[in-house]
């Protein structure tokens, strides 16, 4: 991937735009990017996009400016991901994305405890 | 009969219903609810009967604690009888009973020190004597005698175990014993598992030798580790044609399981603890509370656990506070016992009170631009020890705790996540928390941030 320094973030999920899509990178059903079972909030990107398979996260070519909402799923409609809109944010404000082919992931996270939870588990 | 070769759709959908119903028993509290000291009584002389043993006393308790207090109480006043001599006669020895219960309650009491006697001990003391009501005679005489656990165990499986599971293995393909296997028993046994059956027994043992008393083993079956195999069978009985004929044998162990979370089975005499009131696990099933008991029982027995790991009480409270941690934490010396101490604060404080606790010094702070005049200041903070138990990202041990602290845009919230103790540059730090794809030589630079 060659990336462009055009970069942003929402929460933990960060964007890093891309000059083309990856070779053969396998399209996905439009999903949260990051979702939270507990709170019921998540990441998500609202309108005209497609979405790819990608290692350590998704690639995401956008058609036209799109949303990046961080919202609770009991305000999502029928219509789902494809159209454009502002939810009530959960914590994060929303995000104009632009055109643009994009790598999104999560900040990544360490445990330096690690290591003494596994040995219980073990 | 044909060998069952496959599950239809009704009942792969089973497979979870069955585990979910299995778990519900005891992690929500489905029995703790619903069962009786009626039907304990009854089904404690029911299993008695079953294997062949005489009609036993039954004693209900609220703990598994409250057991083996009752059984040494009841042996301490067996000593008594021993010394009144088997000469007095019924109305007798209700007498004795009655004039001595307090002193042998009194003796037992004073050979523990604890507080888990004062919130348990002094219940099992009214419930033992409110129990033995007015059977003070043949009965209670002779109740502690020896362990049947093996008679049971012989009977469970000579009556019913070997017999389904010869019939489950006859009339079933591999490929489904398998599949129904690994997605009831072996689900139901590895949550109720490791932890709620064998940890919590432990450390009921432990207290019990440490008080001096009399430690009685618990029964091997007929109790919660029983909830593996009998929801397997279960299964079978309730989704296919396989144990029709066993139906009433599979349900009545099934009916005692469910009256007895765990017993002393002895001679003419079985004490049986009632299911605990609140368990609470982690992500990977271990017990795991940061705030409060992780197992708790009606009598107010509890026992405290992070990740699985048990933690004394005194231990526990006081790691409820960032200033007392800190004091428990430096005199600690067990290092799992500290790394759960570390667990309870980061839970409870987040990293702000660990920071706190382990006396972080600020290794590095710098200024980022980014685009529209958005600036954010970084940090780095390291504990000024290191600790056996901590690890850097290259799994390598004895590392100081080291965060990275960042300022969310939005919401004005300060994070600071864990990160490896390597660094000694904020901004290294910061790329290196981006996802694993983008290269170090990416400039740390957004656009916006939200």
């Amino acid at each position: 991937m060659n990336f462009t320094n055009k970069n942003f973030h929402q929460g933990d999920t960060q964007w890093f735009s891309i000059e083309s899509l990856p070779s053969n990178c396998k399209k996905l059903e439009k999903q949260f990017i990051a979702a939270s079972e507990r709170s019921g909030s998540f990441h998500a990107l609202f309108g005209n996009y497609d979405m790819y398979e990608s290692d350590n996260g998704f690639v995401i070519d956008v058609k036209e400016e799109c949303v990046l909402n961080h919202s609770l799923k009991q305000y999502l409609d029928q219509e789902g991901l494809s159209t454009k809109k502002i939810l009530p944010k959960k914590d994060h404000r929303h995000t104009i994305v632009p055109k643009g082919i994009y790598f999104v992931g999560i900040q990544q996270r360490f445990d330096p405890l690690e290591n003494i939870k596994k040995k219980v588990v073990d | 009969m044909k060998k069952l070769e496959s599950l239809n759709k009704n009942q792969t959908e089973q497979l979870e219903i069955t585990k979910t119903k299995w778990l519900n028993k005891i992690f929500n509290y489905t029995l703790y609810n619903s069962i009786s000291d009626e039907s304990i009584i009854t089904s404690m002389e029911e299993l008695y009967k079953f294997c062949n043993l005489e009609k036993p006393k039954v004693f209900i308790m609220d703990s598994p604690l409250a057991c083996q207090y009752a059984v040494n109480l009841l042996a301490n006043m067996d000593q008594v009888k021993d010394q009144v001599g088997d000469q007095v006669g019924d109305q007798v020895w209700n007498q004795v009973w009655y004039q001595v219960k307090d002193q042998v309650w009194n003796q037992v009491r004073d050979q523990v020190w604890n507080q888990v006697w004062n919130q348990v001990g002094d219940q099992v003391g009214d419930q033992v004597e409110d129990q033995v009501g007015d059977q003070v005679g043949d009965q209670v005489r002779d109740q502690v005698g020896d362990q049947v656990g093996n008679q049971v165990k012989d009977q469970v499986w000579n009556q019913v175990g070997d017999q389904v599971g010869d019939q489950v293995e006859d009339q079933v393909w591999n490929q489904v014993w398998n599949q129904v296997g690994d997605q009831v028993w072996n689900q139901v046994r590895n949550q109720v598992g490791h932890q709620v059956r064998n940890q919590v027994g432990d450390q009921v043992r432990d207290q019990v030798e440490n008080q001096k008393l009399n430690f009685y083993s618990f029964s091997t079956y007929i109790n919660y580790s029983d909830f593996g195999w009998l929801s397997f069978y279960e299964y079978f009985l309730n989704n296919t044609n396989i144990l029709k004929e066993y139906k009433e044998s599979l349900l009545t162990i099934i009916k005692f399981v469910e009256n007895s979370y765990i017993s002393i089975q002895l001679d003419n005499l079985c004490i049986v603890s009632k299911y605990p009131k609140f368990i609470s696990r982690n992500e990977n099933n271990d017990l795991h509370n940061t705030k409060q008991a992780a197992i708790e029982f009606k009598d107010g027995y509890k026992q405290y656990y992070v990740n699985g790991r048990f933690i004394e009480e005194d231990t526990f409270l006081n790691s409820q506070e960032v200033e007392s941690a800190k004091i428990i934490f430096k005199n600690e010396v067990n290092e799992d016992i500290k790394a759960c101490i570390i667990t309870i604060i980061k839970e409870n404080f987040g990293n702000g009170g660990l920071l706190k606790m382990l006396d972080a010094v600020l290794i590095d702070e710098q200024k980022v631009s980014h685009s529209n005049g958005y600036t954010e200041t970084l940090r780095l903070y390291h504990s000024k020890q290191k600790y056996s138990f901590l690890q850097n990202s290259k799994g390598e041990l004895n590392q100081p705790y080291a965060w990275f602290e960042e300022t969310c845009p939005s919401t004005g919230a300060i994070y600071l996540l864990d990160t490896c103790p390597t660094f000694t540059n904020v901004l290294d730090c910061a790329k290196w928390h981006r996802p694993e794809n983008i290269p170090s030589e990416l400039n740390y630079f957004w656009l916006s941030a939200n």
